[in-house]
């Protein structure tokens, strides 16, 4: 509970001012919540130490080492360059769902996306954003360099929902474009149909990719406390239902836990990491649990 | 099946068994519009569950529809015909009983519920053979009863005839019986025995109306057909209590009257009575009554006149006014009648004699108060009439014959208490007296005694401080002893002066003396004439109890004189006359008259040549204490005496001709309908909880 009060509930997060400094905000304070030097880095994984040539970062160098041999030694890690990290953000209509009292998905995934671009380039790793609805619309090619960190953020500022959702089939076609290995985070409600969703992103794992996906779900899609009559108008569709809420709560709840387990399950088998976050969860809460989920 | 309803006043309510679909229909919750994310889930529940529901809250709401149907239906209480037009067709023979018992005179509305059963039982005859309507069919008679039949005409479809009758019929004094109204009525039915048959009985339903027990009409009822229906109309809708004055009893010592008033109502009431005696008020006081109770009081009163006292208490009149009176006669005797049998008579009551002591005390006494004979054991023997003498006298006898014996044992053991006083003299003998007076009389005391304790007596001798006992000297006496006995008067030495002791139903006084004034100097003072008037009123004021003179309302009243007559006629309570009824019986005749009807003092005038001679007789009403209980009697145990016959209880209001025409007509279906609609309450709670 006192982990919570410390954090900003969403809404209030967005009175803070614009995007980056929102980002900024966020991720200083987790980081600094968890008391370890962002510099060091979580996600660059330890391989050899090679001796020192011209040109290597003075920073690489091992200096443990050097007192112990004399020489110079550069810590060598599994990927010589940077973490390439991919930030995929469904900007499907159905994204745009808000309850009473808490934000819409879209504008909690752009803030997600913003803070985990932040976060990574702050550790000097290469990040690129892609939004999608059922095609894909924007594609920022990663790059390690700060000033990805504005274009990401303006790229963010710049769009809205729109259309449906097709995520496997963007996954598809997304996979289509990696070259090398890299860190894929999936920012999206899933309303898809999960079987293919699950294979898609099995797919980039068989391809060796670290994939995470950030469910973001609104708390009434989850609990649906709605009562007496309503007629629900589709956000990606046109089409309507007429229904006396009290009859269907049940029935709807038990499928939306089935829909929720499908994707835990089939995520867990396939080493996929999964986050599924309500907007009512502070930001900082998402990313820091994503963090620790990373540390393991 | 026809239906029809015997309350269609909620027939009107019916269309409220609509108000469930007006409350789905006009008072539905409008949707709310939500714009949602994704209505994949939404549908499949909606799809899955909708149907269903929507099934069930139609069910309901049929249900609901049809509780609410049934319940109008229900207190509307239908009358299923079944066969329809055939039935129909029957012949239909019914008798109207109308209740003409004395409670039915119950005046708490400014109409007497007997004259409204009889309005009620005209409006039920036009009802069911409408005026100026052939009705080949049916067939009506009517029966007036009490506690028996009391008037009744055949069936007839000549409804102006019935309502004739029905118009001219009288209110009895009599209680209630069902029974033999409806022994004569099945009797009746059992002529018609393809007919629809019913039995309409107009009565006020108090608990009096049948015996409480658990006697079945048909055990009293040989021709009892439980297919006959019979419906029971309440002529009095309204609670009434009552308080009625039920039974009276002379009392004596003094004498008094004790009156029995019963209070039926449910609260303690605090009310006037008032004593009438030979219509002159002589006492006027309140009474309180517990509720529920009988309460016995006792009226004071005083009374010169001789031989009968006749009046009526009254308490305060109530809407039931017919027992708040009671009327009573009872013979008393005020003259005292004396015979002293003296062993010595002297001719023409000589000095010294005990007779003409006696007989001295007794006379001069305002309104002939004692009458005196005075004879010799020898005349006395002789005696007949030995009954009529209140006191028996006997002084200074030598001995008293076994006859005599006889005659003082039949004396003494009259249903009266009368007083048997012994004087004893010189020319007593014990020895030749009965075991009773011998066992207490022993030798003669010869000594100067004077009164020296009384106390025992003041009860007898009231004022006797007002003497000077002191003075009365005796010189000679019995020694009596005081075996069985209570001494009154106690000389110097300790020796009794007069004891009393029981004879039968009468008391013994043994003077140890005598009225000899060698003897005693008593006779000569002034306490002797009070002395033997006190003995001699000390007997009983109630004469001898032969014939009574309280007859029951629908009695006869019947009665022999003792004396010859040449003509008699009866002077009824309301003034009118009617002729006495004389049966030649020799060697007496008695006189009769049939049937008393209205409660009150009957007067038998007598006229022979010597002028009129007047005998009084009270009437009252029978069976008081449940007649003028106005409870109402428990219908459902009233149903029970009727085993297997469908009995319909009515109240008598504005619909009760309607409700009695469809009862006849059919069959009265509510009870099924309460059934049915526990049964659809049950399905609508078991279907409510049915989670879909």
């Amino acid at each position: 509970m006192a982990t919570k009060l410390k954090y900003l509930d969403p809404a209030t997060l967005l009175k803070l001012g614009k995007l980056p400094l929102r980002a900024k905000y966020v991720v200083e304070g987790v980081i600094s919540g968890m008391h370890k030097s962002p510099s060091k880095g979580y996600s660059l994984e330890f391989a050899q130490h090679r001796e020192y040539s011209q040109g290597d970062e003075l920073r690489h160098i091992d200096w443990k080492v050097f007192g112990r041999t004399d020489r110079f030694f550069v810590k060598q890690y599994e990927e010589e360059t940077n973490l390439r990290a991919y930030i995929l953000l469904d900007t499907s209509n159905s994204m745009a769902f808000k309850s009473e009292n808490n934000i819409d998905k879209f504008t909690y995934g752009i803030n997600l996306a913003a803070c985990l671009s932040y976060l990574l380039l702050r550790q000097e790793d290469s990040v690129g954003l892609t939004v999608f609805d059922e095609k894909i619309g924007k594609f920022i090619t990663p790059r390690a360099q700060f000033d990805q960190f504005s274009n990401i953020v303006k790229t963010l500022e710049n769009i809205s929902p729109s259309s449906t959702t097709g995520i496997s089939k963007v996954l598809n076609e997304f996979s289509s474009h990696l070259k090398r290995r890299g860190l894929i985070m999936l920012i999206s409600d899933l309303f898809d149909s999960p079987q293919e969703v699950i294979r898609s992103l099995k797919q980039l794992r068989f391809k060796h990719h670290d994939v995470v996906v950030f469910q973001l779900l609104d708390p009434q899609e989850s609990n649906f406390d709605y009562s007496g009559p309503v007629i629900f108008e589709g956000l990606e569709t046109p089409d309507s239902v007429q229904t006396e809420t009290d009859d269907i709560h049940t029935q709807y709840k038990n499928l939306f836990d089935r829909f929720i387990d499908e994707y835990k399950t089939g995520f867990r088998s396939s080493g996929i990491d999964y986050y599924p976050i309500m907007t009512n969860t502070p930001i900082e809460l998402a990313l820091w649990s994503f963090l620790a989920g990373r540390k393991k | 099946m026809n239906l029809s309803f015997l309350s269609t006043g909620f027939l009107y309510l019916l269309p409220l068994s609509l108000l469930p679909i007006v409350i789905h229909l006009f008072f539905r919750r409008k949707p709310k519009h939500i714009k949602f994310s994704y209505l994949k889930f939404i549908k499949l529940a909606a799809n899955n569950v909708t149907p269903r529901k929507k099934l069930q809250q139609w069910l309901l709401l049929l249900i609901r529809c049809l509780i609410l149907l049934f319940l109008g239906l229900a207190f509307a209480k239908p009358i299923g015909y079944i066969g329809g037009v055939k039935q129909e067709n029957k012949n239909k023979n019914i008798f109207i009983l109308i209740d003409t018992s004395y409670s039915m005179s119950l005046n708490s509305s400014g109409q007497s519920t007997f004259n409204s059963s009889k309005d009620l039982a005209i409006s039920i005859i036009d009802k069911l053979i409408p005026p100026k309507q052939r009705a080949i069919n049916k067939q009506i008679g009517v029966i007036l009863f009490s506690n028996y039949v009391e008037q009744y005409t055949g069936l007839t479809n000549d409804t102006e005839y019935l309502k004739k009758f029905i118009l001219q019929a009288q209110q009895s004094y009599n209680p209630t019986d069902l029974v033999p109204a409806f022994k004569y009525a099945y009797e009746l039915f059992y002529e018609q025995p393809d007919t629809n048959r019913a039995i309409i009985v107009i009565t006020d339903m108090a608990k009096h109306i049948v015996a409480e027990d658990n006697a079945l009409i048909s055990d009293g009822v040989e021709k009892y057909n439980s297919n006959i229906q019979v419906i029971f109309v309440d002529a009095q809708n309204n609670t009434v209590d009552n308080i009625a004055a039920e039974k009276t009893t002379l009392l004596e010592e003094p004498l008094r009257l004790n009156v029995d008033i019963e209070n039926f109502s449910g609260s303690q009431q605090l009310i006037p009575v008032n004593l009438s005696i030979r219509d002159k008020k002589v006492c006027d006081s309140t009474v309180r009554l517990d509720p529920k109770k009988v309460t016995s009081y006792e009226i004071n009163f005083t009374e010169k006149q001789q031989d009968e006292i006749y009046g009526n208490v009254t308490i305060q009149e109530d809407a039931l006014n017919i027992d708040d009176a009671c009327y009573f006669v009872y013979p008393i005797k005020t003259q005292k009648r004396v015979l002293v049998v003296d062993g010595d008579p002297k001719f023409g009551f000589g000095v010294n004699s005990e007779s003409y002591y006696v007989n001295t005390s007794l006379s001069g006494i305002e309104n002939d108060r004692f009458s005196v004979k005075v004879c010799n054991l020898q005349e006395f023997e002789d005696e007949n009439e030995i009954d009529k003498y209140d006191s028996l006298i006997l002084c200074n006898l030598e001995e008293i014959s076994e006859k005599s014996v006889g005659l003082i044992a039949k004396f003494s053991d009259a249903s009266r208490q009368k007083t048997v006083l012994l004087f004893l003299g010189d020319k007593v003998n014990p020895e030749n007296y009965p075991g009773l007076l011998n066992e207490n009389i022993g030798t003669i005391q010869e000594s100067q005694m004077y009164i020296a304790d009384y106390k025992n007596a003041v009860n007898l001798f009231k004022d006797i401080d007002n003497f000077e006992l002191d003075k009365v000297k005796v010189t000679k006496y019995f020694k009596l002893n005081t075996s069985f006995s209570n001494v009154l008067l106690q000389l110097d030495n300790g020796d009794p002066l007069l004891i009393e002791k029981t004879m039968n139903n009468s008391k013994l006084f043994i003077f140890a003396s005598t009225a000899d004034r060698e003897w005693t100097n008593m006779p000569s003072k002034p306490f002797f004439p009070y002395f033997i008037r006190s003995i001699i009123e000390s007997t009983s004021l109630v004469a001898d109890k032969k014939e009574s003179y309280i007859f029951n309302a629908g009695q006869p009243i019947k009665f022999t004189p003792e004396f010859s007559f040449t003509s008699a006629v009866f002077m009824l309570p309301g003034g009118e006359t009617a002729p006495a009824k004389i049966t030649p019986k020799a060697p007496l005749r008695e006189i009769s008259l049939d049937k008393t009807q209205k409660p009150g003092i009957y007067e038998l005038q007598l006229f022979s040549n010597s002028g009129k001679v007047s005998k009084y007789f009270a009437v009252n009403l029978q069976n008081i204490s449940l007649e003028s209980s106005l409870e109402k009697i428990d219908t459902g145990k009233l149903n029970k005496k009727f085993p297997k016959t469908r009995v319909s209880f009515l109240k008598a209001d504005k619909d009760v001709q309607q409700k009695i025409f469809t009862i006849i007509e059919g069959k009265e279906l509510s009870k099924e309908f309460f059934i049915l609609i526990l049964v659809l309450l049950l399905l609508e709670v078991i279907l409510a909880n049915i989670r879909i």
